[in-house]
C-alpha cells in the first residue's frame, strides 16, 4: 500500500468569529470532504491575513455524526505562511475543516495523503 | 577445494537455523543511501539479486567483488530500493572475524559520481562460527538489511558498495555452493550463473531526479542552488506536489562555513502561490568537509507535499568553493 496526494481543496475564506468551515458553510453538520475514507493524512497549508490566531477545528466521522476531533491554533504575521498535519487516528468518510477567529482572509490549500492499493 | 551439493532450499533452511553474529549487529549504524541516474522501481515487496557470490576475506579492505580498487561500486542502479540485504555463509573450519563497512554516493544523470570518494554509510565486524550465516543489521530477521530505517520507505539508495576484510583466526577454505539448474544439471552460484530469482512487478519509478547542479560558493552571499540571489520569489524547484519527500545528496569542494535555508509553499490549480513569500521549513549550517559526501532529508521528518521549494545557501567564511548537489524526489 503506498498513498498518493490529492488537492482537496483550494480557496481563500473570510474568518470570522463564527465558526464555519473552509467552503464558508456554518451549519455545523456540514462535511468540509465526503468519500474521504482513503485519506490517511491532510496537509493543510496557507497564508493568513493578519497578526491575530485563527482556531481551527478539525472533524471527523460517518453519516451518523462526528465521532473524532481535533482543535488548535493557527499563529502567524500577516501573510506569514503556516502548515497543519492532521493525522486521524481511523478512516473517516467525512472531515469539517472549521476555523474562527479575529476578521481576516485566508488563503489555504488542503491535500491528503490518499492509500492506495499496488 | 571441497564442494558442497546444495539446493536452494538447503541454503535458506540454514538461513534460518543459524543466525550467528546478528546481536553484533544490531547496533551498527546505518543511514539512507545516495540516489542514481539508472531509475527503476519495484515495488516494496519486490525482491532481486543484486550481487552474489564468493568474496575471498583477507587483510586487505576489497569489495565483495574482490576487488580493492576504490572508485570501483560493488553494485549501482540501487535507487529503487528501500534496504538492501546481505546474507552469507562463512566457510572454512575455525571461527572468523570480518570488518566490514558499507559506502555509498550519488550520480549525475549521466551516471557520473557528483564527486570524489564515498560517503560511509555503516560498519561493523562481523563475527561468525564456521559455516555460519553473516547476517547483517537486523535483530528481527536472520537477514540482514542496508539501512534499517523503520517504517518509513525511502528508495533513495544509490551506488553502493561494499568493502570487507577479515582478522582470519586459522585458514578459511573457498566452498562453492550449487543448485539445481533443473532436474540434472547442478552449477556453481556464480555471476553468471545466479540463483534462480524470478523478477515480477516491475512498476514506474517512485523517485525522480529534480535537479542536479554545481553552485558557485566563491562569492559570498545568499543564493539558491540554481545561483539566483535577487528573485526570492524564484523557485529552486517547482511541481513537486507529488514527492512525500526530497532527498538532498551534495558533494562540497571545501570546508568553509556555509549555512542553508529551505523554503516551500504551495500554489493553485494553476501552479501560482497562494501569496508571495515562503514558509521555512528548515535552516541551519551546513553539514561536512571538504571534498564530503552528505545528505539531508527535506522534510527531516514526517512528509512534505509542497509545491515549490527554494533552496538557499550562503557562504559564511573562509575559501569559496563548488557545492555540487542532486534533489531526488520520493513519491
Amino acid at each position: 500500500v503506498r498513498t498518493q496526494p490529492l488537492t482537496l481543496y483550494v480557496g481563500t475564506l473570510q474568518v470570522e468569529a463564527t465558526p464555519k468551515d473552509v467552503l464558508n458553510q456554518a451549519e455545523p453538520l456540514a462535511p468540509t470532504f465526503v468519500n474521504a475514507e482513503r485519506c490517511r493524512a491532510f496537509y493543510w497549508t496557507g497564508v493568513k491575513g493578519s497578526d491575530a490566531p485563527i482556531a481551527y477545528t478539525i472533524r471527523a466521522g460517518n453519516i451518523n455524526g462526528w465521532q473524532w476531533s481535533a482543535s488548535g491554533q493557527i499563529t502567524g504575521n500577516a501573510r506569514g505562511w503556516f502548515r497543519v498535519v492532521i493525522k486521524p487516528p481511523a478512516p473517516y468518510d467525512r472531515y469539517r475543516f472549521e476555523v474562527s477567529g479575529a476578521p481576516q482572509t485566508l488563503h489555504s490549500k488542503i491535500t491528503g495523503a490518499e492509500e492506495v492499493a499496488e | 577445494m571441497s564442494a558442497e551439493r546444495i539446493t536452494r532450499r538447503e541454503m535458506l533452511k540454514r538461513l534460518v537455523i543459524a543466525p550467528v553474529g546478528a546481536a553484533v549487529l544490531t547496533t551498527l549504524e546505518v543511514r539512507e543511501a545516495s540516489a542514481a541516474a539508472l531509475q527503476r522501481y519495484y515495488d516494496p515487496y519486490f525482491v532481486a539479486v543484486l550481487w552474489e557470490g564468493r568474496t575471498r576475506c583477507d587483510s586487505l579492505w576489497r569489495s565483495l567483488n574482490g576487488d580493492v580498487v576504490a572508485i570501483l561500486p560493488t553494485v549501482q542502479g540501487t535507487t529503487p530500493y528501500d534496504r538492501l540485504y546481505w546474507t552469507g555463509y562463512a566457510l572454512g573450519s575455525a571461527p572468523v572475524n570480518v570488518n566490514m563497512r558499507v559506502l555509498a554516493r550519488a550520480v549525475d544523470h549521466n551516471g557520473v559520481p557528483l564527486g570524489s570518494g564515498w560517503r560511509a554509510i555503516g560498519q561493523a565486524t562481523i563475527q561468525t562460527l564456521p559455516h555460519a550465516v553473516v547476517p547483517r543489521g537486523n535483530s528481527r530477521r536472520a537477514l540482514g538489511r542496508i539501512p534499517p530505517r523503520s517504517a518509513q520507505r525511502d528508495p533513495a539508495l544509490g551506488l553502493l558498495a561494499r568493502d570487507c576484510k577479515s582478522r582470519l583466526l586459522e585458514g578459511v577454505n573457498a566452498m562453492p555452493v550449487r543448485f539445481l539448474r533443473n532436474a540434472s544439471e547442478l552449477a556453481d552460484v556464480s555471476w553468471e550463473s545466479p540463483l534462480p530469482v524470478q523478477v515480477a512487478n516491475a512498476k514506474p519509478v517512485p523517485a525522480d531526479t529534480l535537479l542536479v547542479a554545481t553552485t558557485n560558493l566563491f562569492p559570498t552571499g545568499e543564493r539558491d542552488l540554481l545561483g539566483s540571489t535577487g528573485t526570492p520569489e524564484l523557485p529552486t524547484l517547482d511541481a513537486c506536489g507529488q514527492y512525500r519527500k526530497l532527498i538532498w545528496f551534495y558533494f562540497r569542494e571545501g570546508a568553509a562555513d556555509t549555512t542553508y535555508t529551505i523554503l516551500a509553499r504551495v500554489t493553485d490549480h494553476n501552479g501560482a502561490p497562494l501569496a508571495t513569500g515562503w514558509l521555512t521549513i528548515a535552516s541551519g549550517t551546513l553539514p561536512g568537509g571538504a571534498n564530503s559526501w552528505n545528505r539531508l532529508e527535506i522534510p527531516a521528518s514526517g512528509d512534505a507535499y509542497y509545491d515549490q521549494y527554494r533552496i538557499l545557501v550562503n557562504r559564511t567564511g573562509g575559501s569559496g568553493y563548488n557545492l555540487i548537489s542532486k534533489i531526488v524526489g520520493v513519491r
